[in-house]
């Protein structure tokens, strides 16, 4: 039983034994710790815990053009199916470099869910809870990332890359878990990526996209000197008010500024620098915001960042193009695999590659998938009754396929998945349990997972492990 | 028809029982003259109430002092309008030898916009606590806010303010004139309480207990609910209330369980209920007017013990930052009061007092519990809900940015759109980040506020001192180009303004943002500090790494 929960039970009795002051400190000591940190290196972390890489593609791409082919019927639009290094195993011909690593990807052909509303489907995949105006669930990055994050990692635990987050804010924040879960966000163009225009020569083009950090870094003017002057006034103030206070946000206000200062001075924090990486491995990824994104993620992921997300949504190049193909499928589509194929395919490549694929989930999806049959504008529409997602790393075992859609890809004719089993799966793919129960805002316990939901079976190499 | 089950359980058997605390005679033109009195001896009341329990259980700890002026008016600046004072207001409070200078303090700040403000934000929390949900509501938040503001204004009293909630039109011709986020808002309406539901009845019927009877019906909805006893047909009976929600509202899902006539049948069974009261067997038969306007009364009756004591827990959990009731919406059995002869006396009076907010106000701040100090002597625990002393409290995101405001001289009010946190841009992502919990327990404080605070824009550019010819530095004329939120006003008039000695500067940088002299200590070191160059524009610029400290402190940064 968690402490929240012990709470519950006896809530008065509980806030007596602990009053309010959850460790007691010695404000004395501040100063030193501050200045301590401010020089302290942060050793690499040791890698025992997993990590979870989302790959959120915004505005519910088309399954039948990315991993759901559909070779002889006229629901495919005509587009082909190409081999892949897994044996039996076709994708989209949009997705060449991704079939290199199809042998690494597990593909879930049977998502069958009942949203087709962007703002709820989006909070019921992120969150892995419909929406439900008294509970505020905390989205996928939050639940994660407290369960494995660490007090004293110099990053915090939850970084978001390139996030839009206008469609429904509730599906991107920790929710009842409170502001300390909440996402460490990088922004990068609100999940657009800027692609080459064709009448434009590359040195117009700004070389790498700018991914920026908000406030991590000192402005300019400031001199080391000024700064420890500033520091130390700071805690000359601070420590005549801290001591006198056992308030338990005192203590969370100073471990704010701890890890502050810590991320501040950390090479960790290189990691948010992609300057450091080689141009070939750049162009691997593709250098537009996504690319970028995915390749920060690998970095993040290899300082011990236990989740990162990174979200396309469009790409901007001649025309504006998005996964959200109401109109002129095809052609969005193309578009938008062009920045997805390198990037997805160079991520697998490099994490395998560096041995931290075993110990990182990749989780590939949007809220939902595509009609089948074409509109009148050449469109599809939004689809959540059979559709793709999928997953790789962490012990997921590659090469394979899970459920199967009908010929015209209306329906799903085997293993039906749903949220909830898709959330269950990934926390096993973490090693947590989804059954794992956290307080929420109302005094009611939540677990990890939606309880109705089932890890699909087979799939991880060391379930429960 | 439908089945009355036999058990009826304790909890909704003493519903109205325990109402008979609350007997509420008429309050008379006359009366309302002696109300500043009963405020008194209502906190009277309440003080010595809580210090029995002291007494009782603080083993020996002494409660904490009484807080000093300057900390009083600070806090309850906060508390009231939603912001610190500015230099003057505390430099005034400071001189004023009046005894009666807090009681003064609390009714000149009831009468301040900041005042509107603050408790329509506060309300608008209450009674949309989902506010920062769905794109498409945007426009229906900004009427909500204005429609709370006028009523806080105007001191409407609180039961008339619920009714008029709970029975507002939804139609949605009026809904579809809203304004949009730009530009001034003038419509009022309280429409948002429906629209932001969608119009559901069951949704609808679970924020209506929750946010005015701290009744939580959530789990009965799908099911009985065995912790508080609500069974899943009470859920049900009590939406059906809401049988004349009618509104089209963009991508609204169907609503399966269509209410038609004060009936509504209960989802994926055949079961038809028809609207009841938590507290009744029989079903209502509205004599005149509609079910909604029927409930409406029902909620909001003197009678009601549950709306009155919601609401002052909820006043409460404002002024001492924990609910007598915590969580402050759950009024279930298993959750009792830790003070429940405070809580009925509250009650009581709010009723008699005719539901005037204004009222609790005057009361709960004239106690010495709310007076008291967050110091104690020692770092001794002592249970919050002993009210022993001022528990540190976090600031909300908009008296954060109001604070800092006025703090560093520039005091921009949030347009609507900003206080709905739906935005992108500078101002948004700031209120974002200092988002409030909204538990004492749950609070804290993030990583992402402090590097904010140290690094970021308002700190900063307020911070940078200008040259002796006043010209500013380049990182900073961009900054101030793109925002001018950020100038340094404070600062370089303090640097700059005639026959102030740096001991004199220091003081006024301690009144902008601590709302306090500074200690002697603490004014002799930073003087010093200043005054160890002769070079005029880093005297300046060491200024201005006080003020980036003094933003940075706890003591700014929380409520206290």
């Amino acid at each position: 039983m968690n402490l929240r929960l012990a709470r519950r039970t006896n809530r008065r009795d509980w806030l007596r034994a602990t009053g309010l002051g959850l460790g007691a400190f010695s404000a004395s000591g501040w100063m030193e710790t501050l200045s301590r940190l401010a020089a302290a290196e942060t050793s690499a972390p040791g890698r025992k815990k997993r990590s979870c890489i989302l790959l959120w593609m915004a505005g519910g791409p088309s399954q039948i053009e990315t991993f759901d082919p559909k070779l002889n019927h006229e629901n495919g639009a005509g587009v082909k199916p190409i081999s892949t290094s897994a044996t039996g195993i076709q994708i989209s011909e949009y997705l060449p470099k991704l079939a290199t690593v199809a042998d690494d990807l597990t593909i879930i052909r049977s998502m069958k869910t009942n949203e087709g509303d962007h703002a709820r489907a989006s909070y019921h995949l992120r969150t892995g809870y419909k929406q439900n105006p008294a509970l505020e669930y905390p989205t996928l990055g939050s639940i994660l990332s407290r369960e494995l994050g660490s007090e004293t990692s110099a990053i915090p635990d939850f970084v978001s890359i390139a996030p839009n987050r206008d469609l429904n804010r509730g599906a991107f924040g920790p929710g009842f878990l409170g502001p300390k879960y909440a996402p460490f966000v990088v922004e990068a163009n609100g999940g657009i990526a800027r692609v080459q225009q064709q009448n434009e020569s590359e040195d117009d083009q700004e070389q790498t996209p700018n991914l920026r950090v908000s406030n991590i870094d000192r402005p300019d003017d400031i001199s080391n000197q000024q700064a420890d002057a500033r520091l130390e006034i700071l805690s000359g103030l601070n420590d005549e008010f801290l001591k006198a206070r056992p308030d338990r946000i005192l203590n969370s206000y100073r471990s704010s500024y701890d890890r502050a200062l810590r991320l501040m001075n950390s090479e960790a924090r290189k990691a948010f620098d992609l300057d450091a990486e080689p141009d070939e491995i750049k162009e691997a990824y593709g250098r537009n915001e996504f690319g970028m994104g995915c390749l920060m993620a690998r970095r993040l992921v290899e300082q011990g960042v236990s989740f990162v997300e990174v979200s396309l949504n469009g790409v901007r190049g001649d025309d504006f193009a998005t996964w959200d193909s109401h109109g002129n499928h095809l052609d969005n589509i193309q578009q938008l695999c062009r920045v997805l194929d390198p990037a997805y395919a160079a991520l697998i490549g490099d994490l395998k590659q560096r041995g931290l694929l075993e110990s990182t989930l990749v989780i590939w999806m949007g809220e939902f998938g595509r009609t089948p049959k074409i509109n009148d504008n050449d469109g599809r529409d939004h689809f959540p009754a059979a559709w793709s997602t999928v997953l790789a790393g962490a012990g997921v075992q590659g090469g394979q396929v899970v459920g199967k859609t009908s010929a015209d890809g209306m329906e799903v004719t085997d293993r039906p998945v749903s949220v909830g089993d898709l959330m269950s799966t990934v926390c096993q793919a973490m090693q947590l349990d989804p059954t794992k129960q956290n307080m929420s805002n109302i005094g009611r316990p939540i677990r990890l997972a939606d309880p109705e939901g089932q890890a699909i079976s087979g799939i991880l190499t060391d379930a429960n492990g | 028809m439908i089945l009355i089950k036999k058990r009826v359980c304790p909890a909704i058997a003493c519903f109205f029982l325990s109402a008979t605390a609350v007997c509420p005679p008429v309050w008379s033109g006359d009366a309302a003259a002696e109300k500043p009195d009963m405020a008194k001896n209502l906190a009277r009341f309440i003080d010595q109430q809580l210090e029995k329990r002291q007494q009782l259980e603080l083993e020996g700890v002494k409660p904490a002092n009484i807080a000093d002026d300057a900390t009083f008016l600070r806090r309850v600046s906060l508390d009231i309008a939603g912001r610190i004072p500015t230099i003057s207001e505390v430099r005034d409070f400071l001189d004023d030898e009046s005894p009666k200078k807090r009681e003064v303090a609390v009714n000149r700040l009831l009468t301040s916009s900041g005042y509107s403000n603050h408790f329509a934000r506060l309300f608008q929390k209450a009674f949309l606590p989902e506010q920062n949900d769905q794109f498409r509501f945007n426009a229906a938040y900004p009427s909500f806010f204005v429609w709370l503001r006028g009523h806080v204004e105007k001191n409407t009293p609180y039961d008339k303010l619920a009714y008029e909630m709970l029975t507002a039109s939804t139609d949605s011709e009026e809904f579809n004139q809203f304004d949009f986020q730009d530009g001034p808002v003038t419509t009022a309406s309280a429409q948002a309480f429906f629209v932001t539901r969608e119009v559901d009845p069951a949704r609808v019927a679970t924020a209506t207990a929750r946010s005015l009877l701290g009744v939580r019906l959530d789990c009965a909805q799908c099911h009985d609910d065995p912790f508080n006893a609500w069974e899943q047909e009470q859920f049900w009976g009590f939406a059906a209330f809401f049988d004349d929600l009618d509104i089209n509202i963009p991508n609204r899902p169907p609503v399966e369980n269509a209410v038609v006539k004060g009936s509504i049948k209960i989802p994926e069974t055949s079961i038809t209920v028809r609207a009841r009261f938590l507290n009744e067997p029989k079903a209502a038969e509205p004599e005149q007017g509609t079910y909604r306007q029927h409930l409406a009364e029902w909620v909001t009756s003197p009678e009601n013990p549950y709306f009155a004591k919601m609401a002052v827990n909820r006043i409460w959990a404002h002024f001492f930052g924990y609910g007598l009731v915590e969580p402050l919406d759950d009024f279930s059995e298993s959750n009792s009061p830790s003070h429940p002869e405070i809580l009925d006396r509250l009650a009581a009076a709010f009723v008699e007092s005719n539901f005037d907010l204004q009222f609790l106000i005057r009361t709960m701040t004239a106690t010495k519990a709310y007076q008291r100090s967050s110091r104690l002597d020692s770092l001794q625990e002592i249970p919050v809900d002993l009210f022993a002393k001022t528990a540190v409290r976090q600031l909300s995101a908009e008296q954060m940015w109001a604070s800092l405001g006025r703090a560093i001289g520039y005091a921009r009010p949030l347009a609507f759109h900003e206080a709905n946190a739906m935005q992108n841009g500078d101002v948004a992502e700031f209120l974002q980040s200092f988002q409030k919990a909204s538990s004492l327990e749950d609070a804290e404080a993030t990583i992402l506020q402090a590097l904010r605070l140290m690094n970021g824009d308002v700190t900063n550019r307020s911070s940078s001192a200008t040259g002796e010819d006043g010209a500013v530095g380049g990182n900073q004329q961009t900054a101030m180009a793109v925002n001018p939120v950020f100038e340094p006003l404070v600062l370089t008039s303090l640097a700059t303004f005639p026959g102030m000695d740096n001991k004199d500067r220091i003081e006024a940088l301690f009144l902008a943002t601590l709302s306090r002299t500074p200690t002697k200590a603490e004014s002799k070191k930073l003087t010093k500090y200043i005054g160890e160059t002769g070079d005029k524009t880093e005297q300046a610029q060491r200024l201005g790494d006080v003020l980036w400290a003094l933003l940075n402190s706890a003591e700014f940064r929380f409520n206290h």
